[in-house]
């Protein structure tokens, strides 16, 4: 049997290890013992990364709209926003989104989404009496024209039929553009997305048993747990009088 | 070696992922060809009340938008309505005449998995079905195996385009 200064060499490594372990474990096991009176489970951390590990991915950096005079038309992972209002989604890229007389026009290459101001959805079609793809959208005098590889088309007042349009007049159209969202913007989008943060009660349950690192951290605390049994008892071992 | 190449191609046609947006029938295409190219001019269903709900009751969600528009002419509707599979929308053209499906085409399917609902097999059996009192299909629909969902969202369809045909016709 190994007992002696072999034993005491590996007791004293495997301490050393999981002294880490065990205090990761005493410190947020004494935090979540007083939870209550600590009220962690109303303190909300924000932090991007560990919002990340948790699924509660927001916008990147940098992302693109389009400049609605005012608000912002954002697609984001297929979903679209007005300002941080989700008002539905797009099932292919977009193309434009112009603020017309009446309602907010959006368009990717084979459909038309009309919102009213507030981001309600009006219809949500496919234009028969045009052939996508649609490459661009713009607006002139308050209307919009839809730009296709068979030429440029303005659509009636009802945004009902949309009918050929003088190609010669092409450089008086304000065509929409994806533009980078203003930091604001951006920020009020991430803060949407992501809600309203993290409950801290979650996150120390989550580091006490390891799962803030899915199952890897999980096996990594029972790796932690079974050194720890292991040291308990070379403990004892080598405490223990010897005859 | 040709028979292993050919064998090849029908694998990998079975196990890769069909394209993102697949394009059978443009829409504008779908509609020429119901109304023989004299497509009459969009009409529309106005999503409020008894309509509200029963497009309700069948996607079994909150229909968006305030409009449906559909084409009439000839004691024929026509729609073009989108529901999702999976994940993506399938937008499919329903032509109902004397309030029984004349013809269920889908024009773009958008979903990795269960595009085989836009052969003729598979649609051709809803031709001259109608709604029963609880708005379900007057006959039974076979389904395909491993592509349950797109089975459901088209039949989903299929009964909101008899719905709403019949709402259409009373004047809603």
């Amino acid at each position: 049997m190994v007992r002696g200064p072999t034993l005491r060499r590996w007791h004293r490594r495997l301490g050393i290890v999981v002294s880490i372990f065990l205090l990761v474990l005493a410190v947020t096991g004494i935090l979540l013992n007083h939870e209550p009176a600590l009220n962690l489970n109303k303190v909300e951390v924000r932090s991007g990364w560990l919002m990340s590990l948790y699924g509660m991915e927001g916008v990147a950096s940098e992302v693109d709209g389009f400049d609605l005079e005012g608000s912002w038309l954002v697609s984001h992972n297929g979903s679209l926003y007005l300002g941080s209002k989700a008002i539905g989604s797009a099932a292919d890229k977009l193309v434009g989104a112009v603020r017309a007389t009446e309602m907010i026009v959006v368009s990717d290459e084979r459909q038309i989404f009309l919102y009213t101001f507030a981001g309600d959805l009006i219809e949500r079609y496919t234009p028969t009496d045009l052939t996508p793809p649609f490459v661009g959208l713009g607006m002139i005098a308050g209307a919009p024209v839809l730009r296709t590889d068979e030429g440029l088309f303005m659509a009636d007042a009802d945004m009902v039929d949309w009918g050929r349009f003088p190609a010669d007049v092409k450089t008086y159209v304000t065509w929409s553009k994806a533009q980078r969202l203003p930091e604001a913007q951006r920020n009020l989008l991430d803060h949407e997305l992501r809600g309203g943060g993290l409950p801290l009660y979650r996150i120390l349950l989550d580091v006490h048993s390891g799962r803030i690192f899915s199952d890897f951290g999980r096996y990594v605390m029972d790796g932690a747990a079974v050194l720890l049994i292991v040291l308990s008892i070379t403990g004892l071992w080598i405490w223990w009088p010897k005859r | 070696m040709r028979v292993f190449s050919l064998n090849l191609i029908i694998l990998l046609a079975a196990i890769l992922p069909v394209h993102a947006a697949d394009v059978f029938l443009e829409p504008n295409v779908f509609l020429a060809e119901v109304f023989e190219g004299d497509v009459p001019s969009p009409s529309f269903l106005w999503l409020k009340g008894d309509v509200k709900e029963t497009a309700k009751e069948i996607l079994g969600r909150n229909m968006g938008g305030l409009r449906q528009r559909y084409w009439q002419a000839d004691g024929r509707t026509v729609w073009i309505v989108e529901e999702i599979g999976k994940t993506r929308p399938i937008t499919t053209g329903i032509s109902v005449k004397d309030g029984a499906v004349e013809r269920v085409q889908i024009l773009i399917y958008r979903e990795s998995h269960g595009w085989e609902v836009r052969y003729p097999f598979f649609t051709d059996q809803f031709q001259g079905m109608t709604l029963d009192a609880e708005r379900e299909t007057s006959s039974r629909v076979d389904g395909i195996s491993g592509a349950t969902l797109s089975v459901r969202a088209i039949v989903k369809l299929v009964r909101l385009s008899l719905a709403f045909d019949q709402l259409a016709r009373d004047g809603s």
